[in-house]
Formats: C-alpha cells, sequence, structure tokens
C-alpha cells in the first residue's frame, strides 16, 4: 500500500479495464437499497449496549466473538472479579478423597446394615418364646418345682396388652415350629380366637388361664411314652412338646380337674372322664394336654 | 494505511472510547454502501439483512482491538465478504432472482425524462442487475467492490483475499460478460 487513497477516490487509471467507466455510469443508476429503520435501531442499539456492557463486563448479553462458542454471552449474577474466587473455593473443597477411604467405609457401612438386620431378624424369635415360655430345664421334675405363676400377674399383663393381643398371638404363633403345627390345627386355630378375644374374658371369667401357665402333668409323663413323632432331640424341637408341659403353669383348679379325670380313667369310668376331658379341652383349648390324657380326647 | 488520514479510523477509534456518537456517524456513513454490497452479492433480501447486522455486530464486538491498519470501508467490507462466503459454503439456499430483482427494484431510482428513454433504460439496469447475478460469485463479488465501492485493485485484493492480478483477471471476465449481456 504505497499511496493511500481516500474510499470516494476514483481507481487509478493504469487500473481502469476496458469498458468500466459506462459500466459504472449504468451501474450508479440502479437502485440504492438501503437497510430498513428496524434494522437501523437494532445495529444502533447493539453498539449502545456494546458501550454499557464495557463499563459493566457482563450486564448485558450480547453475541460471542467468532472464537467462541455458541450465539450470545448472557449476564452472570456476580461480578467478574469474583469469578476467580468462585472457581478456586469450591475446587478444593471438591478435593477427591483417596479410594482407599471410600473402600473402608463402604465396607463397613455394609457391616454395619448387615448386623442390624441380623439383629432385627433374629429379635421376634427370641424376644416372644422367652415371654410366653421363659427358659426352663428340659428335666420333667424340675417342672414340678416351679412354682405356680400368679394369676394376676398374667391377667395383669393381659389387661395391658389387650390392644396387642392378636398381635402377640400372631407373634407367638410365628414363633411356634413348623412341626407343632401338623397335629395341633385344630388348637391353633381355637387359641388364635383365644388370643383375639383379649383379656376382657380372661379377666371376666376366671377360668381361662393366661398363656404360659405351667402344666405339672407334663411332669409325670416319662419320656419314653412319648410318640415318636415327639422323640426328637430337644435341641432340633425346643419349644416343642417339652417347654410347653413346663411352661404351662396349672391352677389348683386345673390341676385338680386333671387328676380327677386321670383318675376315672384309671377307675375305667371313660365315658365320664372323656367327657370331662373334652370339656377341659373345649373350656383350655391352648392348653397342650398330656399324652396319656390326649389319646383319648383323639377322635378315630 | 496511516489512521490519521482515514477519519472512519478516527471514527472507530472515538468509539472504541465510548462515544456513541462517532459510532453513529460512522454507521450512517457505511449502512447504504454496506447493505448493497450484500443485497447484490448474496441476492436475498432475508440473508441480506442478517449478514448486514451480523457485520455490525462484529464491527461492535471488535472495537477495542481494532487496529487501524487498512481504511475503515475495506475492514468493513472484509468482515462482510467473509461472512457472505461463509454462507455460500455453508450452501445456504439463496433467493432466486426475481425476488431479488424485487427487493431492489422496490428501491426508488432515478428517473429520466421521456418514458420510452425510461424503458430503454429500465431495461439496461434490469439486464445489467441480472448479469451481475448470474456471474459466479467471485467474479460478482469483485465487480461489485469495484463499482459500488470503487475500490482499487489493491483493496479489492485485500477484502477478497486474493491477489491483485488475480482480481484484475476476475474483473476483466466479469466485465467482458457483463459488455456483452448489454450489447445484446
Amino acid at each position: 500500500m504505497t499511496t493511500p487513497l481516500p474510499p470516494t477516490d476514483p481507481p487509478a487509471p493504469d487500473d481502469q479495464l476496458l469498458g468500466e467507466a459506462e459500466l459504472a455510469a449504468l451501474y450508479r443508476q440502479l437502485p440504492h437499497s438501503e437497510p430498513g429503520p428496524a434494522l437501523d435501531a437494532a445495529v444502533l442499539r447493539a453498539a449502545a449496549q456494546a458501550l454499557v456492557a464495557s463499563k459493566n463486563p457482563l450486564a448485558v448479553e450480547r453475541r460471542r466473538n467468532p472464537r467462541e462458542r455458541g450465539d450470545w454471552v448472557r449476564p452472570k449474577d456476580f461480578p467478574l472479579r469474583d469469578v476467580d474466587s468462585i472457581g478456586v473455593a469450591p475446587r478444593a473443597r471438591r478435593r477427591r478423597l483417596p479410594p482407599w477411604l471410600l473402600a473402608l467405609g463402604s465396607a463397613a457401612s455394609l457391616m454395619l446394615v448387615a448386623g442390624l438386620a441380623w439383629h432385627m431378624r433374629g429379635q421376634p424369635t427370641a424376644a416372644v418364646p422367652t415371654d410366653v415360655a421363659p427358659p426352663a430345664p428340659t428335666n420333667a421334675p424340675a417342672a414340678t418345682a416351679l412354682p405356680a405363676t400368679p394369676a394376676p400377674d398374667r391377667q395383669a399383663g393381659a389387661t395391658i396388652g389387650a390392644m396387642a393381643a392378636k398381635p402377640a398371638a400372631s407373634l407367638l404363633l410365628a414363633a411356634r415350629p413348623m412341626k407343632a403345627e401338623s397335629d395341633t390345627s385344630e388348637r391353633d386355630a381355637a387359641y388364635n380366637q383365644r388370643a383375639a378375644a383379649g383379656a376382657d374374658a380372661t379377666i371376666a371369667s376366671p377360668s381361662p388361664p393366661p398363656l404360659a401357665q405351667t402344666s405339672a402333668q407334663p411332669a409325670s409323663v416319662p419320656p419314653a411314652s412319648s410318640p415318636p413323632a415327639e422323640a426328637e432331640p430337644a435341641t432340633m424341637m425346643p419349644m416343642r412338646h417339652e417347654a410347653p408341659s413346663v411352661a404351662q403353669k396349672a391352677t389348683p383348679e386345673q390341676r385338680r380337674e386333671l387328676d380327677a379325670i386321670r383318675k376315672l380313667f384309671a377307675e375305667h369310668h371313660d365315658d365320664e372322664a372323656r367327657q370331662r376331658l373334652e370339656n377341659f379341652h373345649r373350656s383350655y383349648p391352648q392348653w397342650e394336654l398330656a399324652e396319656d390324657l390326649r389319646v383319648h380326647l383323639r377322635k378315630p | 494505511m496511516d489512521a490519521a488520514v482515514d477519519p472512519d479510523a478516527m471514527l472507530m477509534l472515538a468509539y472504541a472510547r465510548g462515544d456513541l456518537a462517532a459510532f453513529e456517524a460512522l454507521y450512517a456513513k457505511h449502512r447504504g454502501m454496506l447493505y448493497r454490497f450484500l443485497l447484490r452479492s448474496a441476492r436475498d433480501p432475508h440473508r441480506t439483512d442478517e449478514l448486514f447486522q451480523e457485520t455490525w455486530s462484529r464491527v461492535i464486538s471488535a472495537r477495542e482491538r481494532y487496529q487501524p491498519q487498512a481504511k475503515f470501508s475495506t475492514w468493513l467490507l472484509q468482515i462482510a465478504h467473509n461472512l457472505m462466503i461463509d454462507g455460500i459454503r455453508r450452501q445456504r439456499p439463496m433467493a432466486d432472482g426475481d425476488e431479488a430483482e424485487m427487493a431492489l427494484a422496490n428501491a426508488t431510482t432515478p428517473e429520466s425524462g421521456q418514458p420510452e428513454h425510461a424503458l430503454s433504460e429500465f431495461e439496461r439496469r434490469r439486464n445489467l442487475q441480472r448479469a451481475i447475478e448470474q456471474l459466479p460469485d467471485e467474479q460478482r463479488i469483485a465487480v461489485l467492490l469495484r463499482l459500488e465501492q470503487e475500490l482499487s485493485l489493491e483493496q479489492i485484493a485485500m477484502v477478497t483475499g486474493s491477489g491483485r492480478e488475480t482480481v484484475k483477471s476476475r474483473l476483466r471476465y466479469a466485465m467482458n460478460r457483463l459488455r456483452e449481456v448489454l450489447s445484446e
């Protein structure tokens, strides 16, 4: 660019092409189109906004430069000088933990969850039987030495738990072994009905015993007289028949009734004995009879 | 190009310092020639509006880094040319000749006295316009920069990024074609 020329200067003579003057004259007669007012306003508005934005760099949205991504740059809420401080602090806070620490934490969490699950799983089966039938030695004579549980205590417990009688019964049923249900389905149904009835009936009638009354009768039954199904090791069926027989605590009235029934059977008054036995069983359906009496109760 | 001899460059520098009136003066001076150059090059009124606005947006965005190394008009046309070439490379559909012709015809035209003369001049202008539209892109742009902006070969070369002889060759071919059309 040796000789700067103003924009309106005509081209230098040596640049003139053949017929250019005629074409230029005709060209100047072509319509002189101009941008519309809306376009003018848009451009001037953009120019004014750019000046405002230059004072407050990110206050006005603008079109991006050719090397920037996207089409528009939109204003942000924080001033530009705060960008660095905002960008540095979270980066320091977002420092990654070492992997071994994450693995250790995950393992500890898993152990905690597993332990809690194991603990919660074991609670119902362990708590309910001990509540109903406290652990007693399988030794039969020892059961006879157990004093009868005072009925008022159990009745009071039933009174308090009137609302919870049915759940307690279902818990008891859940805690009972599966095998015991095979031959005591009727007893279970009656037991459920009884438990659902709640403690009102228990209190109203003095005769229905609490659930965990101890029967002295199983103590008199020798182990050899048990049927083969019940001769399984106590470790496998700890609560099956031995425990109820020990756990049932008979009132003097019940004990007298059972003794009387036995006496009637011994005197061969079978009809009367069976009738009284059925009455007893009907009155105390949850009562687990001794085997010598149960054989008379069974129906062909 | 020394900025001291180009008043447009001074206006641009003033705008970069925050003088909005300088930009308004600059815009008023170049709006028409830029618009016509874009309209006759792109041959699409809608596309012309987009290019026109985009060109000025680029000027506005570049105000702080503007260095008056060339004439402002050359720089402005260079921006417009680059944007238009980008559009051509993207193969955007352009308006047909009738739409561009209608847009050009809507503008005011100088009228001559006699009706026959006016019709003849109108046909000649129409033929010239159609001939320009039918030129290849490079030749058409060079002709428009030459006839509309009256740029020198060097300035056209600077705007289009071509060599001087290339520009001269394109202009020669283009003007020969235009003369042929007008002589038919």
